[in-house]
């Protein structure tokens, strides 16, 4: 899928107070899949901070397009549950959807983005209560329920079972087919190999970006690394 | 029932009460949030440090009665408190819990220092710090309904923003809300609203009845939805209760509250436990998630 770009990086260093990662360029638009590779460590996370807004750029520009500012979906590393009060599994999720939306359609709206990752069930529980699998999937849900156009999961798989991580892609697929853009950061790449339609690769500070089947098989070994 | 002639003397004392003890709570449930519980102690104490320096230069005549000069230091020193904790949360200051502490304890011993000296200093300190309910006036009366209609206000129109920000000010942040903003004004609201509940009813009283009644609530509420109205009524039920065991123990009923609703933390415990063990239900939350 083509079309104007939704987010351009140009000439971009980030980092906290060094630069970590330098020589980014980057284009992402409609319907494109990403795969941010890279060992642990390498700057994956710091380079999606920034592209977010979260950190600051240590060099160079990032330009979001005006209609996706308020249609960012985003499911950190380790989403943050608050342990000292009780929420249910609707409150969280509907902390995604804009102010002006009246409660009953925020629960509803809640409840079909829970049904999106197979955790419909999770609807009026406890969130202190559920395992660490399905607290993901209950952020993932919290980042749909905008209807993004543009979707950063950090490390989305880690912690699901097999069952839900399948669902939970084949899904993601779905909405990439339908326009959606995600970004996937990941350090294993068997799920990259069969939905990145493009791949960035973070190694030792540099960068390296394109689309899947040009960067081909030795980037995905690259990004693998030398065998034990 | 309060004794006869109470409602005349202390009819004014007795709606502030009620109505910051209905406020406090909702702001404590946001300091629970933040992993602040502890910041209307600091905000508190900060407080009371603006009001003594502006004693200390002249601003007052060091007997407890409060200027607008005393009045304005305490509350700016109390805003920039809040402001500053607000955002170190949100920037993941991990310090924030030290200063915290920093501030309690430097703003309680020099606001002391600074009017060790002066006629009646320390004892209009003490005063701010120990004092009760009884000396609020019809002004505080408008103050405290202006600032908990705010609230109402604020969290019906902005509460799922709200929520985002105090849990998860990143995920804010990338959806859109101005979380800078909302540290400055929000943490601006906490630091007035606290410093002017403890020029009406004193520090002890207003430590309480921000943190004693959520520390009730979220034991027996289900859903945050439905602690925001439960600590709430725990914080006006503790004060009610308290005042009347005060006015007829003739003992502070400022205090009287504050242990009041400390007695119904364990007591909403109790209630819990007897709930769960006649239905056997939802094992208990804990907050480390399930493997």
């Amino acid at each position: 899928m083509t079309g104007p770009p939704l987010l351009v990086a140009r000439s971009l260093s980030v980092g906290h107070d060094r630069d970590v990662v330098t020589g980014i360029d980057l284009e992402l638009r409609a319907g494109e899949s990403w795969f941010v590779l890279g060992a642990n460590g390498s700057g994956k996370s710091t380079l999606v901070a920034t592209l977010l807004g979260l950190l600051p750029p240590r060099a160079g520009e990032i330009r979001v397009a005006d209609s996706v500012r308020r249609a960012v979906g985003y499911v950190p590393q380790e989403p943050r549950f608050e342990p000292s009060l009780p929420m249910l599994a609707a409150e969280f999720v509907a902390m995604g959807i804009d102010a002006g939306v009246r409660r009953r359609a925020a629960k509803e709206r809640a409840a079909a983005a829970l049904d999106a990752v197979g955790a419909r069930d999770l609807l009026d529980r406890d969130v202190r209560a559920l395992s660490t699998g399905q607290r993901r999937r209950v952020a993932i849900a919290r980042a749909l329920v905008r209807s993004p156009r543009l979707l950063v999961l950090d490390e989305p798989l880690a912690n699901l079972d097999l069952r839900a991580a399948s669902a939970l892609a084949a899904d993601l697929e779905q909405r990439r087919r339908a326009g959606l853009c995600v970004v996937h950061v990941a350090h294993e790449v068997g799920i990259a190999r069969r939905l990145a339609t493009h791949l960035a690769l973070v190694a030792d500070g540099r960068f390296r970006a394109g689309p899947a089947a040009l960067l081909g098989r030795e980037a995905f070994a690259e990004a693998e690394g030398p065998p034990p | 029932m309060i004794a006869a002639g109470t409602w005349e003397l202390f009819g004014d004392a007795i709606v502030v009460g009620a109505l910051l003890a209905a406020l406090l709570p909702l702001l404590g449930v946001l300091l629970v949030l933040r992993h602040q519980m502890f910041l209307a102690a600091s905000i508190g104490q900060a407080a009371t440090l603006g009001i003594a320096f502006a004693w200390c230069i002249g601003g007052g005549d060091g007997h407890g009665d409060t200027s607008v000069a005393a009045l304005a230091a305490g509350q700016s020193l109390a805003m920039a408190t809040a402001i500053a904790a607000m955002r170190a949360l949100s920037v993941r200051d991990a310090a924030f819990e030290a200063r915290a502490a920093w501030t309690f304890l430097f703003a309680g011993s020099a606001s002391m220092l600074l009017l060790a000296n002066a006629p009646h200093g320390a004892h209009g300190v003490q005063r701010l710090v120990l004092s009760s309910v009884l000396g609020a006036s019809r002004t505080d009366v408008v103050g405290a309904a202006v600032l908990l209609a705010i609230v109402v206000v604020a969290l019906s129109w902005r509460g799922r923003g709200l929520l985002a920000w105090a849990i998860d000010p990143p995920f804010a942040q990338v959806v859109g809300t101005p979380v800078l903003a909302y540290d400055l004004v929000v943490g601006a609201f906490v630091g007035f609203a606290i410093g002017f509940a403890i020029q009406a009813t004193g520090l002890a009283f207003t430590f309480g009845a921000t943190v004693l009644p959520v520390l009730a609530a979220r034991v027996l509420a289900a859903s945050l939805a439905s602690l925001l109205w439960l600590a709430p009524a725990v914080g006006v039920a503790a004060f009610g209760g308290g005042f009347w065991f005060g006015d007829r123990a003739d003992v502070p009923p400022g205090q009287s509250a504050v242990v009041v609703a400390a007695v119904a933390v364990p007591l909403a415990v109790a209630i819990r436990r007897v709930r769960s063990g006649r239905a056997p239900s939802p094992s208990r939350p804990s907050a480390r998630p399930a493997p």
